[in-house]
């Protein structure tokens, strides 16, 4: 800081940013740090004339106008616990929930068809509804009756991904891979009806 | 009455959200300043908030004058 205070003043500044650092951390879709800079900088522009050392009472009719952040900024505060964003003003946007759907639904109608470019839908759907979620995450918003639009194109492609996980390696002990498999010392496939040895 | 730090976290907000973006330059008079910058995407923003304004404010002034007459 360019301007100096004295003690009590440097104490009474002290806990005044500390006060905003514990009002803003965790916010969604600010950073608290650079907020604490500005308020810093907000002072030393409005104490710059002022002759060195600054005093408590100087200061206080600073930080008077800046208000106090447990008064003043819960104002500024959605009842999540952050400040508002844009979308709580303006209502939410559909285009991208609308869009992830749209191209996962193109993919299941061409993965229906046989086609190969079903992949590149799902896939493209999956990313999309995926940058959706923390799109709205950085903004502090919740998806709301959005989330069936965002969450179907990632359950459509992680859902069958974890099934193949999960049942995938136990195919060949139905198609009788039996003996071929790591599982095969561990008697799994006997326990789910495979051919034993 | 809103104090002026409520301005701060707002104005954060805006600038993560690429509404803005600020550019820091050096000042005769003191220390340097932060300037703030509506985008293209803060000023289609902007239009859409005032358009929305101006029909909500339509909208209660006839019901005012209606109230009225």
């Amino acid at each position: 800081m360019t301007v100096t205070l004295t003690a009590e003043a440097q104490h009474r500044f002290d806990h005044y940013l500390q006060e905003v650092r514990l009002l803003l951390q965790g916010a969604p879709g600010i950073d608290a740090r650079e907020v604490e800079r500005d308020v810093r900088e907000h002072v030393e522009t409005e104490l710059g004339g002022t002759e060195s050392p600054i005093t408590e009472e100087q200061l206080e009719s600073v930080l008077r106008k800046l208000g106090s952040p447990e008064d003043g900024w819960t104002r500024a505060r959605c009842r999540s616990g952050g400040v508002p964003s844009l979308a709580s003003y303006l209502g939410e946007d559909w285009r991208l929930a609308y869009l992830c759907l749209g191209m996962t639904m193109l993919g299941v109608i061409f993965l229906l068809a046989g086609s190969v470019i079903a992949l590149v839908f799902l896939g493209g759907g999956y990313l999309l509804a995926r940058a959706a979620v923390s799109l709205a995450d950085e903004r502090g918003e919740k998806l709301g009756a959005r989330r069936i639009l965002v969450l179907t194109p990632i359950a459509v492609v992680v859902v069958p991904i974890l099934i193949a996980i999960l049942i995938g390696p136990l195919l060949p002990l139905a198609e009788g891979g039996y003996e071929e498999g790591w599982f095969s010392s561990l008697g799994i496939g006997a326990a789910l009806g495979g051919r034993g040895r | 009455m809103i104090s002026e730090g409520t301005v701060y976290p707002l104005l954060n907000r805006l600038k993560r959200e690429k509404f803005v973006t600020t550019s820091i330059e050096e000042s005769p008079d003191g220390p340097a300043r932060k300037y703030y910058e509506l985008t293209s995407a803060g000023r289609r923003q902007l239009e859409w908030m005032n358009s929305t304004w101006a029909g909500l404010a339509g909208a209660i002034r006839s019901l005012q004058e209606g109230a009225e007459s």
